[in-house]
């Protein structure tokens, strides 16, 4: 084109042959963008392993959270319970309502002060009055010639089961002011319910149990309110319904006060670049020579390269622990992606570029093959990525600020030993004029720390929600320390994350 | 692979053909679309629905004439359609009103090679570099641009001679172009007489 000249007739011309000539890279997103238009159906494969995964995911925390209710659900035999049962009928007919109370449990429930039982697991008279005598239910009977006599309109069992021999509760059905007779089932499938007996030489007061499958069992209902009003202590009844009902197996401190987080922060992450002052002997401004023939002093090598901030990401589950009101330790573990954009020309060929490096007692120039030149005054028409993928140990520790019961106010800090597990370096030659893609002068070991701020939110279902805005810092250059440039990588996102208690 | 070989595997659908003609094509293609386009985000939009346009028709393309022009008029309808869409002609200097249009030296960018004369183009309001692209770098005669950008005739002539003078203007002062006496000359040195 320089030997080329072109009147005004010829403008056409001019233009077409120095247009012709005019090539753009586009960017890989646009050839991705065209197949996924062309090939629509291989999204498919992907889309049903995501909801695949989804699915297994909620399947497996469906399951867990059913069994873990189930057992909670069951009784272990030791329990207190009182029902509200239909027992004998009246002349006409009608069945009548009263109040059963029964009482079961081994010695070592609280305040299960059961009669002691024989040798054949009976239980006598005189071990039923002084069992009702110590819970205070002397009221309801009187005793006549060793035997209970149960006063008007209720009717009191005294048993004893084997420690959780059985998941079902006892009913017991007697005509009123009379003793109760109960007769054991060794099976799960007996149905028989109690008789009346009316033949005061029997001492012998046996339970039997109903299956949970029979109807009677599946609809007797807990009135414990009513009958505990009547009956019990208020120490007994906050016993009772923290655990007799709930039937909560007590927990260890340590679960008490540990929690799981899940969470993920997506954030812009840029970075700090400068020359390596640790060099020695060390830099000045004319140690950053251009090519091996031609020094050419750099001021600030901020304002020779063409850069932009990128998306960051990271993502990790982490063990809290409540050491006291206002302050939890953590320790987990994170995944990072950080990420920022240098902006280049493509070359059409392939050139010789020379990296800085400091082998401790001098500096080297090291070849290396560029296809890339930097753009700081170009077209910018290539987006080279650098990155890095990390593992890192995150500790540290939240402070409660303000806050109560649901709501909460957060600051947290946390020290974040790391691991590069990969990642992608475009490192600037030492006259700036190209980038060489060099990923081994990436650093195994890295330091970062975060800093953050959030709301806690604890919703009914017991899960906990977390949301506030995070700074992470890395202290050490990504680059090995032979290199001529430091670059510190920073990002400043929003954290979310999920908690739940065990 | 040969252009034949990409022809044919591309019309059955077969992907490795389809990436290695676009390979072959799109720089040169994004180039066409870069002239048009406001910026190069938009030039990519329009590089990829030209593209898809394209495989999707190339069972119509008879072998007559290269096949690079067959794509490049393609590509080049695609980007008018999109400017039409959009109405990019009413965003700042529309087709017939461009006038008393000044040339800041700090408009003409700092750029290096062939691309000099590509950024002075965009720099015309994009009535003006429309018509200039489709006239004298596509080649179409000013009735097609009347019947492509729904104007008349007499207006795409008037239009472009005002284009060509504000370009002349422009590659006057990057000095890719010099004057000499009542005329211009075009190149990248020269010896002004």
């Amino acid at each position: 084109m320089e030997n080329k000249f072109y009147t005004d007739d010829d403008f056409e011309q001019f233009l077409k042959d120095t247009t012709d000539s005019f090539r753009m890279y586009p960017s890989k997103k646009v050839w991705y963008s065209i197949y996924n238009d062309l090939h629509p159906s291989r999204k498919w494969p992907s889309l049903a392993v995501c909801l695949l995964l989804i699915f297994a995911i909620l399947f497996v925390g469906i399951t867990n959270n059913n069994s873990i209710n189930k057992s909670k659900k069951s009784f272990n035999g030791n329990n207190y319970f009182a029902a509200e049962t239909e027992h004998g009928t009246d002349e006409s007919g009608i069945p009548k309502q009263g109040k059963t109370i029964a009482m079961l449990g081994s010695g070592s429930n609280k305040n299960a002060q059961a009669a002691t039982p024989g040798q054949n697991r009976n239980i006598t008279s005189s071990s039923v009055s002084d069992v009702l005598l110590k819970n205070d239910m002397s009221s309801y009977f009187t005793e006549e010639d060793g035997n209970i006599q149960v006063n008007g309109g209720n009717n009191i069992v005294i048993g004893y089961t084997d420690q959780g021999s059985t998941t079902a509760p006892v009913k017991a059905t007697t005509a009123s002011n009379t003793r109760a007779k109960v007769t054991r089932s060794n099976a799960t499938t007996d149905e028989t319910a109690t008789v009346a007996d009316n033949d005061p030489a029997d001492a012998d007061t046996r339970i039997e149990t109903i299956t949970t499958d029979t109807k009677e069992a599946s609809t007797a209902e807990l009135n414990k309110t009513n009958i505990f009003k009547d009956l019990l202590s208020k120490e007994d009844k906050e016993w009772i319904e923290n655990y007799a009902y709930n039937n909560q197996a007590s927990i260890s401190k340590f679960k008490q006060r540990a929690a799981i987080q899940y969470y993920v922060t997506p954030s812009i992450g840029f970075r700090f670049l400068r020359k390596n002052n640790d060099f020695d002997p060390p830099m000045n401004q004319q140690t950053l020579v251009g090519s091996n023939t031609q020094p050419d002093p750099i001021l600030d090598i901020n304002d020779e390269v063409t850069q932009k901030s990128s998306i960051n990401m990271e993502a990790g589950v982490t063990l809290l622990y409540n050491v006291s009101k206002r302050t939890r330790l953590k320790a987990g573990l994170q995944f990072n992606y950080t990420s920022y954009i240098s902006f280049a020309d493509r070359m059409k060929h392939p050139s010789q570029s020379y990296l800085l490096y400091n082998s401790g007692s001098s500096y080297i120039m090291v070849p290396r093959s560029s296809s890339y030149a930097n753009s700081i005054t170009g077209d910018k028409n290539e987006r080279l990525n650098n990155k890095t993928v990390q593992l890192s140990l995150p500790v540290g520790a939240d402070f409660k600020l303000l806050g109560k019961d649901k709501l909460k106010w957060y600051a947290g800090a946390t020290v974040q030993p790391s691991f590069t597990t990969g990642g992608q370096v475009y490192a600037i030659s030492s006259d700036t004029k190209n980038y060489v893609e060099q990923n081994d002068l990436l650093r195994k070991w890295n330091f970062a720390a975060g800093l953050e701020t959030f709301l806690s939110y604890k919703s009914p279902s017991g899960i906990t929600i977390n949301a506030g805005p995070q700074l992470r810092y890395q202290f050490l250059s990504t680059y090995k320390k032979q290199y001529s440039y430091t670059e510190k990588l920073y990002n400043v996102g929003i954290k979310l994350g999920v908690t739940k208690s065990f | 692979m040969t252009e034949e070989q990409m022809l044919a595997g591309t019309i059955k659908n077969n992907a490795a053909a389809q990436e290695a003609l676009y390979n072959r094509f799109s720089p040169r293609m994004l180039g066409v679309c870069y002239r048009f386009a406001k910026n190069r985000e938009d030039a990519e939009d329009m590089l990829q629905e030209g593209f898809i346009k394209v495989f999707t028709q190339l069972h119509q393309y008879r072998n007559e004439g290269a096949l690079e022009g067959w794509i490049r008029r393609i590509v080049v309808h695609t980007c008018i359609n999109i400017l039409k869409k959009n109405k990019k002609f009413t965003d700042s200097v529309d087709i017939i009103h461009a006038s008393g249009i000044h040339i800041k030296e700090d408009m003409i960018p700092a750029i290096m090679q062939a691309k000099q004369v590509v950024e002075c183009i965009r720099i015309l309001p994009i009535g003006y570099r429309t018509v200039l692209n489709l006239y004298a770098i596509e080649g179409f005669s000013h009735r097609e641009i009347g019947q492509l950008l729904d104007i008349e005739e007499s207006t795409s002539r008037s239009q472009y001679t005002r284009a060509k003078a504000m370009l002349e203007e422009i590659l006057l002062k990057k000095n890719i172009i010099y004057k000499t006496g009542n005329k211009s000359l075009y190149g990248k040195t020269g010896v002004v007489r």
